[in-house]
């Protein structure tokens, strides 16, 4: 057996003391880095609290008042009312949309897959939009294949997935335009499409879609107003299941948004 | 028939005004409380048949109040409705092992509500 001078031990205990150094080191940095994703979360999770409680008055005394419990309304406040309260609720809907996005982040968003009836989901996202679908007398078809009738999924955020791509469709499709919905799978997969022959999208543009509040640009926000999270908080649904996202479009002549889950996630 | 007595309890009063107009206009007898301490004196010669219980509270939050209630053979039959502001999971649970019978999340629906307590109602 070789013994090794002293000098190179010595040079070993140090190279170990500053591994294990670096190491403490790193130890520290993740845990400040938890740490802080935990207190994010937790500080949103308050704010939305803080938002919720007067949002809930405003909504509740507008529908109080739209109800005409307390006195008959003319129409000019009918629809001034209608207005404070879509625009509530839109409020409303960025709370629970940046919410859903920090729980994401931190890693927290629950999934609780059942045996579910997929025509039924789609049936009931459907009839949520049936008024904005109506307003724009838009012609809207849905199909489902035979192995997509039931699937293992997590229902509620299966809806919030539809109902992300059918309000955008519904959105930026022209009056008398068509959208289908589709859902076709394999053994393995549950596909969605959504398709419309709306306004399309730019392909230089398409890979600016998914990201957070990146609506294409300010014209378009603003003929066509959202929380710009809509497609993003899609995206990270789909993953965080396992799946994937994509769009195929023709600026100026339409687009189809898909979704593929895992059947069993 | 007489009017059926309800009792709530929510800190914010512009929202506690919302819902004690909702419950009055459906013609149920209404009594509010702004704490858990007020609520305590108002339960010793008020018994309502429901109680719409906010879950934040300054002082005793509403999960403490409910616990207390629900130990108590004077009060342990009052159905207590949690109305609860919380996103984040786990709060209706935390609602429902303190012995709240269900919960309502804000913002509230008044349709959501008004059905909710009627149906409460009904089952006494």
């Amino acid at each position: 057996m070789r013994i090794p001078a002293p000098n190179s031990v010595k040079k070993l205990k140090k190279k170990i003391k500053d591994k294990e150094l670096q190491l403490t080191e790193t130890e520290e940095r993740n845990r400040r880095a938890a740490e802080s994703a935990r207190l994010k979360s937790e500080f949103l999770a308050k704010m939305s609290h803080e938002l919720r409680t007067p949002l809930n008055a405003i909504i509740g005394f507008a529908e109080l008042i739209q109800s005409e419990k307390i006195g008959a309304l003319n129409n000019e406040q009918q629809e001034y009312l209608g207005d404070i309260l879509v625009s509530s609720k839109y409020l409303l809907q960025l709370i629970d949309d940046v919410l859903d996005l920090s729980k994401i982040e931190a890693g927290r968003l629950e999934f609780r897959p059942e045996e579910v009836d997929v025509a039924q989901l789609v049936k009931d996202v459907v009839n949520v939009l049936e008024g904005l679908r109506e307003k724009k007398k838009l012609y809207l078809t849905t199909s489902i294949d035979k192995e997509s009738q039931r699937a293992f999924i997590y229902p509620s955020r299966f809806k919030q997935i539809i109902y992300n791509y059918l309000s955008n469709a519904i959105k930026f499709t022209p009056e008398y335009g068509s959208i289908e919905v589709r859902i076709i799978s394999d053994k393995d997969n549950l596909r969605l499409e959504v398709e419309d022959n709306g306004i399309g999208i730019k392909e230089e543009d398409l890979n600016k879609l998914f990201i957070e509040f990146n609506q294409l640009d300010s014209l378009i926000s603003k003929k066509y107003p959202g929380t710009g999270l809509g497609l993003s908080l899609t995206k990270h649904i789909v993953e965080a299941q396992g799946g994937n996202v994509g769009v195929k479009s023709t600026f100026g002549k339409g687009s189809v948004f898909y979704a593929v889950l895992p059947k069993k996630c | 028939m007489s009017k059926k007595p309800i009792l709530i309890v929510e800190d914010n009063p512009i929202n506690l005004k919302l819902v004690q107009v909702l419950l009055s206009k459906e013609g149920y007898e209404v009594k509010v409380a702004t704490d858990a301490e007020e609520a305590l004196i108002i339960l010793k010669d008020f018994h309502p048949v429901i109680i719409l219980m906010d879950i934040q509270l300054p002082g005793m939050n509403g999960l403490q109040l409910t616990r207390m209630l629900k130990k108590n053979p004077l009060t342990k039959d009052i159905l207590i409705l949690a109305l609860t502001a919380y996103a984040m999971k786990g709060d209706e649970e935390k609602a429902l092992s303190a012995g709240c019978d269900n919960y309502i999340t804000k913002p509230i629906d008044i349709r959501n509500l008004v059905n909710m307590v009627a149906q409460y109602v009904k089952k006494k």
